[in-house]
């Protein structure tokens, strides 16, 4: 038998997977790569066309928007996948403030997991409606 | 042709269901019921745990947070899905404008649906991905 994909390992802890069977994560680990970054590295650059999804698995980044801080990620926060589901640019800056352990997704990968793990789908719905549900808390009271 | 085949052509002109197959659109329309409402019909209670998503397939609605309207949406929209996604209270009241027909889609069979219809799940996530990315622009500039 082969020796399971170490990916997998790491995709377990992370909470956007916790509804994935093995299987699943497998299946997910297989299509991504995990990569370690330097202190300062920018993952996505606001304005511009983004072709990667990260997940972060250790380390963590700021983001930035038109020159203002908006939030920090950290371990399990998904990074860049707006540009991927609707094509439009970057809608904000993320630097590495730490050395920083990422599985990375591109474009074309990203959209086969979603079809091939619905669970998977429907975890990032109820993570970007927790996203719609703060801003408009925040913008409209 | 079958009354049938006529419903499928019929949620086919639904935006949000554009680019879904056959079986997807026959599967949609055995998860929802399309109900007709008056106009001043009240959908959704801002604050009130939802119980229900609505696809708005003719009409126009208000929606109002703290009693100041936000937006106006009509047909191809979908409505009331954040409290089924996130499983917390209704973000908003939504209200008919004019006499209004929907697909209504319960809890119950909502995550079922899009488990099993891929390609609503990423259509959905395309959608809030807009939201979101308008919402940013509002709150952040």
């Amino acid at each position: 038998m082969p020796d399971p994909d170490p990916k997998v390992a790491h995709l377990e802890g992370v909470a956007l997977f916790r509804d994935c069977t093995s299987r699943e994560l497998e299946r997910i680990a297989a299509a991504g790569d995990e990569i370690v970054v330097p202190t300062g590295r920018v993952l996505v650059d606001q304005g511009q066309t983004g072709r990667e999804a990260f997940v972060i698995l250790a380390g963590t980044a700021t983001a930035v928007r038109s020159g203002h801080t908006i939030a920090t990620l950290g371990p399990g926060d998904i990074v860049g996948e707006l540009s991927l589901l609707d094509h439009g640019p970057r809608t904000a800056t993320v630097t590495c403030d730490t050395e920083c352990r990422l599985f990375v997704l591109d474009q074309r990968h990203f959209r086969s997991v979603l079809e091939s793990v619905p669970s998977l789908s429907v975890r990032l719905l109820a993570a970007l409606s927790a996203r719609i549900r703060d801003l408009d808390q925040r913008y409209y009271g | 042709m079958s009354n049938r085949d006529d419903y499928i052509d019929h949620l086919r002109r639904v935006p949000l269901f554009s680019t879904l197959t056959n079986k997807d659109l026959t599967r949609i329309a055995k998860a929802t019921d399309e109900l007709d409402f008056e106009a001043g019909h009240q959908l959704i209670a801002e604050g009130e745990s939802g119980s229900e998503a609505y696809v708005l397939v003719s009409g126009t609605v208000s929606v109002s947070r703290h009693g100041t309207v936000i937006a106006a949406l009509g047909a191809g929209e979908i409505i009331g899905e954040l409290a089924l996604l996130d499983n917390t209270v209704r973000a908003a009241s939504v209200v008919c404008e004019t006499a209004c027909s929907a697909l209504v889609l319960d809890r119950r069979h909502f995550v079922p649906l899009l488990e099993d219809t891929p390609a609503l799940a990423i259509k959905l996530l395309q959608a809030l991905a807009g939201r979101l990315r308008e919402l940013d622009r509002t709150a952040f500039g």
